[in-house]
């Protein structure tokens, strides 16, 4: 557009200068071009001059009649003029009459303000000298609180004109009254039967009187203390009755009481501020407040403690109590803030799981002490070697079994159903614990300490007592332990792999293996001894000197090879054979140890056959060439062979000493021969390592040869060959 | 000190410490049915640690046991010859070292006892223990009382047994009292009224008892031990339980003896070879002040005590030895018969055993400076 303005050559625009249009016009255009331009532009003007002298005769029209228009107005305005001066004229007179008006009135009225006041005052001085009679008869009425009302409200009246003679005897009156109702009030305060909401109310009102905040919450306390006290020997004469109700009577009466105390009070002075008091009296009282609770709280804790430990009955009922007496216990902590009740139930509750894992534990203890007493009678009773096995079975059965048993009695503390969780506390986790390490472990050692007694020197029991009793311990540590503690362990979420505190599973299997190994070798020993008993007397009553030329082996030692069977049949069933040294223990096998142990003695007879001579140093050139072999070194292990080994390691060593002890004729040395070998020929099968045996029945017949009488002693045993025959005929 | 080790060459079951010697004298028996029976005298010098040996002949025959005197250089022995059971007081002669030369000695008296009309079977000849003139002869279920005269020993006492079992052997409980081994069990007989049991620990074992000593400091108390591989000591004034026990031995236990100057020592030995040396504090003559003490304190005790008293109490807990075996003694390859205390020196003893190894051994300094500090 601006372009278009600043273009000279458009005819519309301001800026159209002719002669350059023309100029142009004449430069760019032909002749018929400019013709043709000069025509339109003729005929464009033409157009414009008409249509501009339509346009002038419409507006000329128009501007005649407003001209008429504007005439005309101009005369109606005169005359409003004229009107509005009038008006502003009447007005005027109204404001003057109006103030006038003002004026007069203004008198009238102040005398009746004076008027309306002064009735008032009247008014509240009758009120006041019908005070002393209104608060009498409410006081009759024990409408206390009004009457409390009434005397706030007229107090400072009376404290203002009390210098008046006519007031003084209205304030005089209404103090008396008041002091009166004061007394009535403290001993309604005091009163011990008052239901603690009352006290609330009757506290306030004294407030209200004036009373001193700090005396009077003193006395508060101390009032409901003893209240308090009172229940609680109330209550511990109901310890006959049962757990839940002696707990219910505990909630309704003792508990609330003392919530409702401690709640008012709260109200009345910890949550106020008293002008009257220092700054300190809300931490006193808090602090107050705190040692009441607390104290009567322990009191009454103590007592239930008592009631739990007298408890014998059902865990379900006494869980249930103490669930409910927890519950209580708990919303009692939301009193107030500022109020720590330190010791609640859980605590409690500790104790009773506490308690009842001793009770437990005294149960298991004493069913395993009579499955043993029982097991002992079943062994001394039935003499038959019945099945061992069976025993043990039953006896590991019942006992994991029993303890099985507690561990989930016990559970029921756990469960969720309860209010309270004892694994929160830190002092429950190791209570939780303590089910692990009191009960089933301590259960586990007594084992271990029980069993072990019965191998003690002063203890006399039956050897397959010992050997049942082994058997357990082995089968204890063999998965028994491990059982129970994963049990126990998942039952009560205890983390005892980590834990250093807990006892771990190797040491108490340790401690039960050595058991087993103690009650082994007391069983060796015992048996070992019975053998033992039979060569002895054997020994010690038979005449060696005049007996006569041996034509059998003694009975006695067929007796000893009999029972020595017996015991090794009995441990075959319960113990692992071992390592036998044979594994073919046929009739060739034998042979060859009969040869071995006679070439074993024609080395002995070399020996002995310059015994005269030189005896005592071909003993020693013997001793030194034999290796030294403790007999008594090896030590048990859990295997028949080992076992057996043992017992007739002690057997021979007893034969060994009897025959040391006494003296031979050539047919008592002969009869020791004929013994020695019978007893070789039976009890290399018993044992892994027959050379002890061998050892031990050279040393037995070279006793016997040093032990005898002839001149030539060795000379005087018989020709293996005839031995054999003896033995063999049998 | 080391051990000392001498063999003999020959079985030995008896040996004796000479009570009446300044010197450190130990006499071995041999036990020999066909040859020639000889006493070993051992004495230990103990400046050089060296042993001075002789040998006195003994071919009355083997001997079983010997017994020493403890007011007089006297020893008893017992032996066998031909199948018959003698005893025999045999006296030691002076100055037995004065002549290196002399291999074998011969005692200087040697008067058999008569016992001959009494029985068989003699298992013991024991000096009394004041009166050097007083012998006491265990013999099959009687106890010969012995009176030595100038000339012949008398028999002026005689105990006998209601029941037909044997003795196994018996020793002095004080002047008017003989214990004996019984069966299982123990007597003591008043030597004044004969066969009046003044006491009786019926069944101490559950076996026969092989052994027994009297604790020579504190009264009332005997050590027992027997085939049940037990040492059990008793209060005879409670003749159900012992005040103490312990099995330490695999086998019969032959010999025990309480330390003469330390009773809480005991020496046991028995047919597993081995010697132990057990401590039995509790029932000790030694059971001090600060033992008891220490038991008071502990009742009272709630562990505010002042940390020097505690530092007391350690050192004397320390001190105490702890009841048990202290030593085993493992150089005998045999049955051990007898292991004897030294007379003149608490600290050493004597061990021998079958094979004819005797064995001076020497208390371990470490528990000799915990009994002595």
């Amino acid at each position: 557009m601006a372009e278009r303005h600043e273009n000279p050559y458009d005819m519309n625009s301001s800026s159209f200068d002719a002669d350059k249009y023309l100029n142009k016009l004449l430069k760019s255009c032909n002749l018929k071009q400019i013709m043709d331009t000069e025509a339109i532009i003729v005929k464009d003007t033409q157009t414009l001059t008409s249509e501009m002298q339509t346009l002038v005769y419409e507006n000329y029209n128009k501007f005649i009649s407003a001209t008429e228009t504007i005439r005309k107005m101009k005369t109606d305005f005169l005359e409003m003029e004229n009107e509005m001066k009038k008006l502003a004229d009447n007005m005027k007179e109204i404001t003057d009459s109006s103030d006038q008006i003002t004026g007069t009135l203004q008198e009238t009225r102040t005398e009746l303000t004076k008027l309306t006041e002064k009735s008032a005052l009247l008014k509240k001085l009758s009120g006041i000298s019908s005070l002393p009679s209104k608060l009498t008869q409410l006081v009759n009425e024990r409408n206390y609180i009004q009457a409390v009302q009434e005397y706030t409200r007229a107090k400072r009246v009376l404290e203002l004109y009390g210098n008046q003679p006519s007031f003084k005897g209205i304030q005089e009156d209404c103090a008396v009254i008041m002091s009166n109702l004061q007394t009535i009030l403290k001993e309604d305060f005091q009163r011990a039967d008052k239901k603690t909401i009352h006290l609330t109310e009757t506290g306030d009102l004294l407030l209200q009187l004036g009373e001193s905040p700090s005396n009077l919450s003193k006395e508060m306390l101390q009032f409901a203390t003893q209240r308090l006290h009172d229940e609680l020997i109330l209550l511990s004469d109901q310890t006959e009755r049962d757990m839940i109700d002696f707990v219910d009577i505990g909630i309704e009466g003792f508990l609330n009481d003392l919530t409702l105390v401690t709640s008012s009070f709260y109200e009345m002075f910890v949550t106020k501020h008293f002008e009257c008091e220092d700054d300190s009296f809300q931490e006193l009282a808090r602090s107050n407040l705190n040692e009441f609770v607390n104290k009567n709280m322990t009191a009454y804790l103590n007592l239930v403690q008592e009631r739990v430990e007298s408890e014998t009955g059902d865990t379900q009922i006494l869980l249930r109590a103490l669930d409910r007496l927890h519950r209580r216990l708990c919303a009692m902590k939301n009193l107030g803030r500022g109020i720590e009740i330190s010791r609640t139930g859980i605590d409690l509750i500790i104790h009773s799981v506490q308690q009842l894992c001793q009770t437990h534990y005294k149960i298991l203890k004493d069913s395993f002490n009579d499955n043993l007493s029982s097991i002992r009678l079943t062994l001394v009773t039935s003499k038959n070697d019945g099945s061992l096995t069976e025993l043990i079975d039953t006896l590991y059965v019942n006992t994991i079994e029993k303890v099985k048993g507690v561990l989930q009695d016990l559970l029921v503390f756990l469960n969720p159903e309860w209010s309270f969780n004892i694994k929160m506390d830190h002092k429950g986790i190791s209570c939780i614990e303590g089910i692990r390490e009191n009960l089933l472990v301590a259960f586990l050692r007594h084992i271990s300490t029980v069993v072990t007694s019965f191998s003690d020197i002063n203890s006399s029991c039956p050897a397959n007592l010992l050997l049942v009793l082994s058997k357990l311990c082995l089968k204890l540590e063999k998965g028994g332990i491990r059982s129970l503690l994963n049990l126990v362990d998942e039952l009560y979420e205890i983390d005892s792999e980590n834990s250093s505190v807990l006892t771990h599973e190797t040491e108490l299997n340790s401690e039960i293996l050595e058991s087993a190994k103690t009650l082994l070798d007391a069983y060796v020993r015992v048996q070992g001894m019975n053998v033992s008993q039979m060569l002895r007397k054997s020994v010690e009553t038979r005449d060696w000197i005049n007996c006569l030329e041996p034509r059998s082996v003694r009975a006695v030692m067929k007796r000893v090879v009999d029972e020595l069977t017996n015991i090794d049949g009995t441990l075959e069933e319960l113990f692992e054979s071992g390592q036998l040294n044979t594994t073919t223990s046929s009739d060739s096998s034998r042979k060859t140890h009969f040869s071995m142990s006679m070439q074993g003695k024609s080395q002995y007879r070399s020996t002995l056959s310059n015994f005269t001579s030189s005896q005592a140093d071909n003993s020693l050139v013997h001793r030194l060439f034999s290796e030294r072999v403790d007999i008594f070194n090896s030590s048990v292990d859990f295997s028949k062979v080992s076992i057996m080994s043992g017992i007739i390691r002690i057997s021979l060593k007893t034969l060994l000493e009897c025959v040391r002890l006494r003296t031979f004729s050539k047919y008592g040395l002969q009869q020791i021969q004929v013994d020695a070998h019978y007893l070789q020929l039976n009890l290399w099968r018993f044992v892994a390592d027959e050379n002890i045996i061998y050892i031990l029945l050279d040393d037995i017949l070279g006793s016997a040869v040093l032990r005898c009488l002839e001149k030539n002693p060795s000379g005087m045993l018989m020709e293996p060959n005839a031995v054999d025959l003896i033995v063999e005929r049998f | 000190m080391e051990s000392i080790i001498y063999g003999i060459e020959f079985q030995a079951r008896s040996l004796v410490s000479q009570q009446d010697a300044e010197e450190i004298r130990f006499f071995i028996g041999t036990q020999m049915i066909n040859g020639k029976n000889q006493i070993h005298l051992l004495e230990v010098d103990d400046d050089n640690n060296k042993l001075k040996t002789k040998t006195f002949s003994h071919e009355q025959g083997e001997i079983w046991k010997l017994t020493s005197c403890p007011t007089d250089k006297l020893l008893a022995s017992v032996y066998s010859s031909n199948l018959v059971m003698k005893s025999a007081v045999l006296k030691i002669p002076e100055n037995v070292f004065l002549d290196p030369s002399v291999e074998t000695l011969d005692f200087e008296d040697v008067e058999v006892l008569d016992t001959e009309p009494h029985g068989t079977e003699i298992k013991t000849t024991e000096f009394h223990p004041t009166n050097t003139n007083v012998l006491a002869t265990v013999i099959d279920s009687k106890v010969l009382i012995f009176n030595r005269a100038e000339a012949k020993s008398q028999v002026v006492a005689e105990i006998t047994s209601k029941n037909s079992a044997k003795f196994a052997g018996g020793k002095w409980n004080n002047s008017n009292q003989f214990v004996v081994m019984h069966e299982n069990g123990v007597k003591s007989y008043d030597t004044r009224e004969s066969n009046h049991v003044a006491w009786e620990i019926p069944n101490a074992h559950i076996q026969p008892v092989r052994d027994l000593d009297v604790n020579p400091n504190k009264a009332f108390t005997i050590a027992t031990v027997g085939d049940d591989c037990t040492l059990k000591i008793w209060d005879i004034r409670n003749n159900k339980t012992p005040v103490f026990s312990r099995r330490d031995h695999q086998h019969w236990i032959f010999s025990v003896s309480f330390n003469k100057f330390h009773d809480q020592l005991i020496l046991t030995s028995g047919s597993d070879g081995k010697v132990l040396l057990t401590c039995a504090a509790s029932c000790s003559s030694e059971t001090n002040v600060s033992t008891m003490s220490r038991d008071m304190k502990e009742k009272d005790d709630d562990g505010d005590d002042d940390d020097i008293e505690e530092e007391f109490q350690l050192k004397t807990r320390k001190s105490q030895l702890k009841d048990g075996v202290l030593e085993k003694f493992e150089q005998h390859e045999d049955s051990v018969y007898c292991a004897e205390w030294c007379s003149a020196d608490p600290w050493i003893f004597c061990s021998c055993s079958w094979d004819g190894r005797v064995v001076v051994s020497r208390i371990p300094k470490k528990y000799k400076y915990q009994i002595l500090l």
